[in-house]
């Protein structure tokens, strides 16, 4: 078994945003989440995990491999999806792939045609292997990222984003793949879909501003909050007065335009009040306001 | 809204940095060329002279044009960019909803984007401004500072071509909203533009090249073709004519070609796209939603070895290459390059209109000239496409987490680049080859095509690849990067203006490696291959530089790539950076060493400063009396196998003064390393700077008084990286030059007035006048001798033929090596030749006289046309001028390394491979038999040169030149008759008149001819020509014979141009002595043409023409002034009528000129016919003629044959409709 460490690590754009602020994490082996809402630095982190961007201060290994030296090895046994990518253009799925399997150190042409009949079967992308990738829809070139991803075993896996755009078979099919993956080795996935995580992840981490603001496994984080978790139906002044008074986690319209608003509490707040089942998205919702500046909680 | 856009993109203009770097760019480019040109460097290189001013209308519209080229390049990035950014950013999904019009919207950003195009250049002209004003700029070549002469060619070239040019990227770039597309479309056009400049150059398509050139140069040029040089100094490029029409024609098609663009424009969402086959469209369902089926994974093996690896680079450099050869832009550029090829080897390589027959050595010359261009925009653009590539598709992230080391990538890349060029020539060589054969020549050197381009220019590019990775490494846009190469490249070339000479200083620069089918590519090539290396290691060290900055992953700003870099940089890469650098500059420095310490180098500057001392020094040598040659004896020994050579000789020396000579001054050389007199002498003075030595005799030579001079000479041993020796592999060709000569050179004085203006030398007089009876002592072939006896031995090597003037007396061979013993039995002139190669010889006997031709084996094409040649001019001479003087004359081939040209010394005539012996004539395709007429005019050299010479003062080169060009247009015309000569002279009279309209000094009369070949060649024989055809070649024939006859063989004082024309004038009838003052004693010129004619038939079938013509002339002065006045200030003007009187005015001089008129008709093989053919005498600006011909008359002329000088030789015919 296997684990990355990654020991304070700092980056600070030449712009003055501090995209990673003393990061420091452990991961094992299994799905590991990253969750973050948009800018919180999701993708510096894992650019810089998979060897493309070089931190400002801090270390990172996976097992023996200080990555920040051993580049090389590190990248024989990484799998990486970027957020955004393009292919050549006017090359088919099968061609990229060979080229792929190629860079990536397969030498017998066997095992490699095995492996990239195996890489478009499992993505299902077999039936279109003959047609140019850059002519791909975005979910079809989601998995032709993913399939090209599987070539070489990697033991260290990195998606950022990667459901985003898939349709729900495909994204379905996708996690599964991932799962499959993951029993051995260690995937970082990172999403600002909880779901996501919900599903499949053993292990996450709430990124925002830079910094890891929790670590657990999801189970243990929702569980955290069973019974603080609150409800009720509002209107919307009524919600204005309520996140004057009480921690609002979230609220959201109904078809009548009133509003269901949640409430961080650990005890009931009101009688208007019930209880409610704590899920992946509090968990969420809570670390992200608890790292707010203090001004939104009693203003 | 117009105003809204059109502000905003002026705003956003001014805050681009890449504008500001155009604009700098423009700037500094403009300054250096023009300073270049003013001489502002002048303190570190040769100076710069001339009489054409920089900043004239004519020479601004020409600089400008230039820089205007430039900046078509930087179009599709600001005029193309205007509407492609809005693209780009996707802005334009958005603004396409606006509320504004699609005039707003195109109007505004065309014209904010041209402005500021128009700003580029405006900083051009600025800097034009600046370089003629910088300290040190020479004013002699500048005009004082005239605005208009700046403004009136940024009106009439630089906006109408931009305009052009500028509407056709905008509409490229918005319909296909590929900036790189617009990019291509320019590269295309450019070529395009070229190409049929080239083509329609011709003489008969110049007035449609003068319209069609989109650029206009054509126009310019046709209009100002024969400008003086004072006319183009003074006047402004003029708005009339065919520029005028040719601005108008391309105005009207730029603004149709906006007005299309305009009205295609929508604002919609997808860019217009060309589909040749169109997919028929299908319905795309989604299947298989099934589950996901857990397959097990396969395992793999992971090689990361170093042999895995080297495999790999050969791989993905085919992958890349795939890439580059599927690309539509190396697609469009290689097919206008084979396009280019093929048009370059059509149109061949012409001498005298005539082409060259396809040989490999030929081919190979033309086609690396097509390609030469193609190949660097391919290098430098797809350096830069493949170095990018991975970012340019946003692949990147997907590459550079893959386990492969950077200099994979790097080294695979650069493998493609070599294979691309592999590909290319391989297609070059297949277009050339088959060329070959379709034009039906079947001797293909395939060996040599592979040679020369996977050996020879494979090298070049292979170090230019290495540039071309290392600029790519620094730009990330490869564009800009492309952009930047060919700045670049065309800085380069200018190094050596500014004073950096040495090849060492000098980026890959290209030297000795011209290739002669006799000689192949003689020593050049070890010299070549050094330099190739040393560029070479140079290069493999900015590709470790440019793999060190290699974009992997994201790094932000260039001091993030260089701390990088400095991580990056390993041991291996150590070892091969610093390795390659330690052995360049090792290299260089012992090149170095080898040029400038252990050998002496003077640079240009010292060289010319070199000349000033010497004249300062040691010109009071010139008025030393010295003895002359009378004989030479030389016994030489040429090793060609390893290029040395001995000789020892021995001349005979004469006072043929009245006073007895005290000393003598010898120039020696380096090779020269034993001399000594017949008497006792003692060295006064010794210079090694400029090799002599004086000599004072023990007791003085006194008048009449003979002694021997004996010398020997040998070569220092040639290195791989010098050569010093003039003997050749096989081909070698020596004169008398090589050896010891005697008393100061005054050749090596500065002749330019300018130059010795600045060093404060006198004024010198370039030669002497033939007034000036004391300078008649020499020929103008030597200044050592008179007339010698000659003898030489000369020993080669087994397999060659030496051969020297005069007869073989003997030839035998001694261990291993061939002897030739030759030896002249009549007097000869001190000018002599020595040549040896593997020929074969064949031979012919002509009324008494052997003919010889040596020539290299395969050269057998044109040997009857020169044998031909030979034998109709030896006749015509015998018969009209004299006897000739030997009885043996001999034709020998030599390398054309040496040059393309042909020379006569006594019996021998040296002739290079490259004219005549490989000449394809077709004479039913208008060809000229060269090979004929070249012969025709060295053997008239036998007659005018070796029997008759001038002295050593202005106009002698009218007595050999002018009339052996002369004598073979007679022997030309009685090959062909009369009526054919129009060709010839038309020929002559316009290389005359191109050749006085770029005279960079001043135009002398013939009969104070400097050694123009302009004057003693085109002007000369046609002159000549018509004064035998006015007087009658008979009589002019006899005058000729007599003037021989008079002065033949003669000693000091030597004939002159002026005794010549006496002997002209005495048989010259009064009428005509006008012609003689016209044509040899001034410059003068006529403008005739035919205005109109009318044609009846007449009742008794005969035809009445009535023929309108204008006959004017005027004399110039030597810089071009026109004058209407004779020497009695008469002159005579003529105005049309019912045309404004001032402008229409045609002056002349008094006229009482004969002029020829003449009426043709075709026979059915539409030949020429004569009907009338008379020479009328003419008194009148303005003549009618009226004549009366049998047959209906197809064309009439007024000067016909153009037989007398006229500007403009195209309107003295004109067609009967």
């Amino acid at each position: 078994m296997i684990t990355l460490n990654l020991n304070h690590v700092s980056k600070t754009y030449s712009n003055g945003v501090k995209a990673l602020d003393d990061v420091s994490i452990e991961i094992q082996s299994g799905m590991f989440g990253l969750l973050g809402p948009n800018g919180a630095g999701k993708s510096t982190l894992m650019r810089t995990i998979a060897t493309l961007q070089e931190p400002d201060n801090g270390d990172l290994f996976l097992g023996d491999i200080n990555i920040r030296k051993e580049k090389m090895e590190l990248r024989k046994l990484l799998g990486y999806l970027p957020q955004q990518f393009g292919v050549y253009s006017k090359m088919s799925a099968e061609k990229l792939l060979n080229y792929f399997a190629d860079l990536k150190g397969i030498s017998s042409a066997a095992e490699k045609k095995k492996m990239v009949e195996y890489a478009l079967e499992v993505t299902n992308l077999t039936e279109v292997k003959h047609k140019h990738v850059a002519g791909y829809s975005g979910g079809m070139k989601q998995r032709f990222g993913i399939a090209q991803l599987l070539l070489n075993n990697p033991k260290l896996i990195i998606v950022d984003e990667p459901t985003a755009g898939l349709d729900p078979a495909e994204r379905h099919r996708f996690l599964n793949v991932l799962r499959e993956i993951g029993t051995n080795n260690i995937v970082i996935l990172s999403t600002h879909i909880v779901d996501d995580v919900k599903e499949l992840c053993t292990d996450m981490a709430i990124l925002n501003g830079g910094k890891i603001l929790s670590k657990m496994s999801p189970k243990d984080a929702v569980q955290q909050l069973e019974g603080k978790i609150w409800t009720t139906i509002t209107d919307r002044d009524g919600e204005e007065a309520l996140a004057q008074n009480f921690q609002v986690i979230s609220s959201s319209f109904n078809q009548d335009n009133s509003l269901n608003v949640r409430v961080f509490s650990d005890t009931k707040p009101t009688e208007n009040f019930i209880a409610a089942q704590a899920d992946l998205n509090d968990v969420y919702f809570v670390h992200l306001k608890q790292d707010e500046p203090t001004h939104s909680v009693n203003a | 809204m117009f105003g809204k856009i059109f502000k905003f993109e002026i705003s956003y203009w001014l805050k681009s940095p890449l504008w500001y770097s155009y604009m700098a760019a423009m700037l500094i480019i403009a300054t250096l060329i023009t300073a270049t040109a003013v001489g502002v460097f002048d303190s570190a290189t040769v100076s710069v002279t001339g009489i054409k001013k920089i900043n004239s209308p004519i020479s601004i519209a020409g600089l400008l044009g230039g820089f205007t080229f430039l900046v078509y390049f930087l179009l599709p990035s600001i005029i193309g960019n205007s509407i492609y950014k809005d693209y780009k950013s996707e802005m334009y999904q958005v603004l396409f909803s606006y509320p504004f019009s699609k005039t707003d919207y195109l109007l505004a950003k065309f014209l904010s984007s041209f402005l500021m195009t128009l700003g580029v250049l405006f900083f051009a002209v600025i800097g034009l401004i600046i370089g003629c004003y910088l300290p040190g700029a020479n004013q002699d070549l500048l005009l004082d500072f005239e605005l208009l002469n700046y403004l009136q060619p940024f009106v009439l070239v630089v906006i109408p071509n931009l305009f052009f040019f500028g509407t056709i990227v905008f509409g490229v770039v918005t319909f296909s909203r590929n900036i790189f597309i617009g990019f291509i479309t320019v590269l295309i056009l450019i070529v395009l533009q070229g190409l049929a400049g080239n083509y329609l150059g011709d003489l008969d398509t110049k007035t449609l090249a003068a319209l069609l050139d989109p650029l206009g140069g054509s126009a310019i040029s046709y209009e100002t073709e024969y400008w003086t040089v004072e006319e183009q100094n003074n006047n402004f490029i003029p708005f009339s004519g065919y520029i005028l029409y040719n601005r108008i024609l391309w105005s009207v098609i730029s603004l149709l070609i906006f007005l299309g663009v305009f009205n295609a424009f929508k604002f919609h969402q997808n860019p217009i796209s060309l589909k040749i086959f169109k997919k028929k469209s299908k319905r795309f369902v989604k299947q298989n939603f099934g589950g996901y089926k857990i397959h097990r994974t396969p395992t793999v093996q992971l090689d990361f070895s170093l042999s895995r690896k080297l495999k790999n680079v050969w791989k993905f450099a085919t992958f890349e290459l795939k890439y580059i050869l599927k690309n539509w832009a190396f697609i469009s550029i290689f097919a206008v390059g084979i396009l280019m090829v093929v048009l370059v080897l059509n149109l061949g390589y012409q001498i005298q209109g005539t082409d060259t027959l396809p040989i490999t050595r030929i081919m190979i010359s033309l086609s690396q000239g097509g390609i030469g261009l193609f190949m660097m925009i391919l290098i430098f653009l797809f350096s830069g496409m493949l170095m990018h590539r991975g970012n340019i598709s946003h692949m990147d992230q997907l590459l550079d987490t893959t386990a492969q080391p950077s200099w994979i990538f790097m080294t695979s890349k650069f493998v493609a680049i070599l294979q691309m060029i592999a590909v290319i020539f391989l297609s070059v060589i297949g277009v050339s080859i088959a060329y070959q054969a379709i034009s039906g020549f079947y001797d293909f050197e395939i060996g040599l095509y592979l040679f020369d381009y996977f050996f020879v220019d494979f090298p070049n590019w292979i170090i230019y690849t290495f540039l071309a990775f290392f600029i790519h490494s620094l730009i990330k846009n490869y564009i800009v990067g492309f952009i930047t190469l060919i700045a670049l490249f065309i800085l380069l070339q200018f190094f050596p203006s500014f004073g950096i000479e040495q090849s060492i200083f000098n980026f890959n620069k290209i030297s000795g490696t011209s290739y002669s089918d006799m000689n192949g590519y003689g020593h050049g090539l070890s010299v070549f291959y050094i330099y190739k290396i040393y560029w070479g290691l140079f290069g493999i060290a900015l590709f470790v530089i440019a793999s060190l900055l290699y974009q992997r992953g994201l790094t932000n700003g260039f001091k993030a790539r260089l701390r990088l870099a400095g991580k990056r940089f390993s041991s291996p890469r150590k070892v091969v950076f610093f390795g390659s650098l330690v052995l360049f500059f090792s290299l260089g420095g012992y090149i170095y060493y080898i040029d400038n310490i252990k050998n002496e180098r003077y640079s240009g500057k010292e060289y010319e400063k070199g000349r000033v001392k010497y004249e300062k020094e040691f010109g009071h040598y010139a008025s030393m009396k010295k003895p002359r040659i009378t004989a030479s004896k030389i016994d030489l020994a040429i090793y060609p196998e390893t290029r040395d050579y001995k000789v020892e000789g021995v001349f005979t020396m004469e006072n043929k003064t009245e006073e007895a000579i005290d000393s003598i001054y010898l120039q020696t050389s380096d090779d020269l390393i034993d001399y000594s007199f017949s008497i006792p002498t003692e060295v006064s003075l010794t210079n090694e700077r400029f090799n002599f030595e004086v000599l004072q005799f023990k007791k003085s030579l006194q008048p009449g008084e003979k002694i021997t001079f004996n010398f020997t000479m040998k070569n220092e041993p040639n290195s791989w990286l010098r050569n010093n020796s003039p003997i050749q592999y096989n081909g070698t060709f020596l004169n008398n030059r090589m050896l010891p000569s005697f008393g100061y050179n005054e050749s090596y004085e500065h002749s330019s007035e300018k130059i010795r203006e600045k060093y404060d030398l006198p004024y010198k007089e370039r030669m002497s006048s033939p007034h000036d009876s004391t300078a008649l002592g020499d020929t103008y072939i030597s200044s050592e001798a008179d007339w010698i006896d000659f003898e030489a031995t000369i020993s080669t090597s087994s397999e060659q033929i030496a051969i020297a003037p005069g007869y073989l007396q003997k030839e035998w061979s001694e261990n291993g090596r061939r002897y030739f013993h030759y030896k002249m039995e009549d007097k000869m002139l001190n000018f002599y030749n020595i040549m040896s190669a593997e020929y074969e010889v064949v031979s012919e006997k002509h009324e008494g006289i052997n003919l010889q031709i040596f020539y290299h084996p395969g050269h057998e094409y044109n040997l009857e046309r020169m044998m031909d040649g030979a034998k109709k001019s030896l006749s015509y001479y015998q018969e009209n001028f004299s006897p000739y003087q030997f009885r043996q004359l001999r034709i020998i081939e030599f390398p054309s390394t040496y040059g393309s040209f042909a020379q006569s010394f006594a019996n021998t005539v040296p002739f290079s491979e490259g004219i005549g012996f490989i000449a394809n004539v077709e004479e039913e395709n208008d060809g000229v038999d060269y090979p004929f007429t070249i012969t025709a005019h060295e053997v008239a050299h036998q007659w005018w040169a070796h029997q008759v010479i001038g002295a050593n003062v202005q106009g002698s080169t009218l007595m050999s030149e002018s009339l052996s060009e002369y004598s073979a247009l007679k022997v030309l015309e009685k090959r062909y008759g009369e009526t054919k000569m129009r060709r010839f002279l038309k020929d002559a009279l316009d290389n005359y008149l191109s050749g006085r309209s770029s005279e960079s000094k001043r135009e002398q009369p013939l009969l104070y001819n400097e050694n123009k070949p302009y004057i003693h060649y085109n002007k000369g024989s046609l002159v000549l020509y018509a004064l035998s055809d006015y007087i009658g070649t008979k009589k002019f024939n006899n005058m000729l014979a007599d003037y021989i006859d008079a002065v033949g063989f003669q000693d000091a004082p030597y004939t002159t141009s002026l005794e010549f024309t006496e002997h002209l004038k005495k048989a010259t009838p009064d009428s005509l002595q006008y012609l003689v003052y016209d044509m040899i004693e001034t410059i003068t010129l006529y403008n005739n043409k035919v205005l109109d004619y009318e044609v009846n038939e007449l009742e008794n079938g005969k035809y009445e023409i009535s023929l309108k013509a204008q006959v004017s002339k005027y004399r110039t002065t030597d810089y071009g002034t026109k004058n209407f006045e004779n020497y009695e200030s008469c002159s005579i003007s003529y105005s049309p009528e019912n045309e404004d009187e001032e402008t229409a005015k045609i002056e002349s001089l008094p006229l009482k000129d004969y002029i020829e008129i003449g009426i043709f008709t075709e026979d059915d093989e539409e030949n020429e016919e004569v009907l009338y053919l008379k020479k009328r005498k003419v008194t009148e600006i303005y003549n009618e003629f009226t004549i009366v011909v049998d047959q209906k008359p197809t064309e009439v002329g007024i000067d016909p044959y153009n037989k007398l000088i006229d500007r403009n030789s195209e309107d003295n015919r004109m067609e009967v409709e």
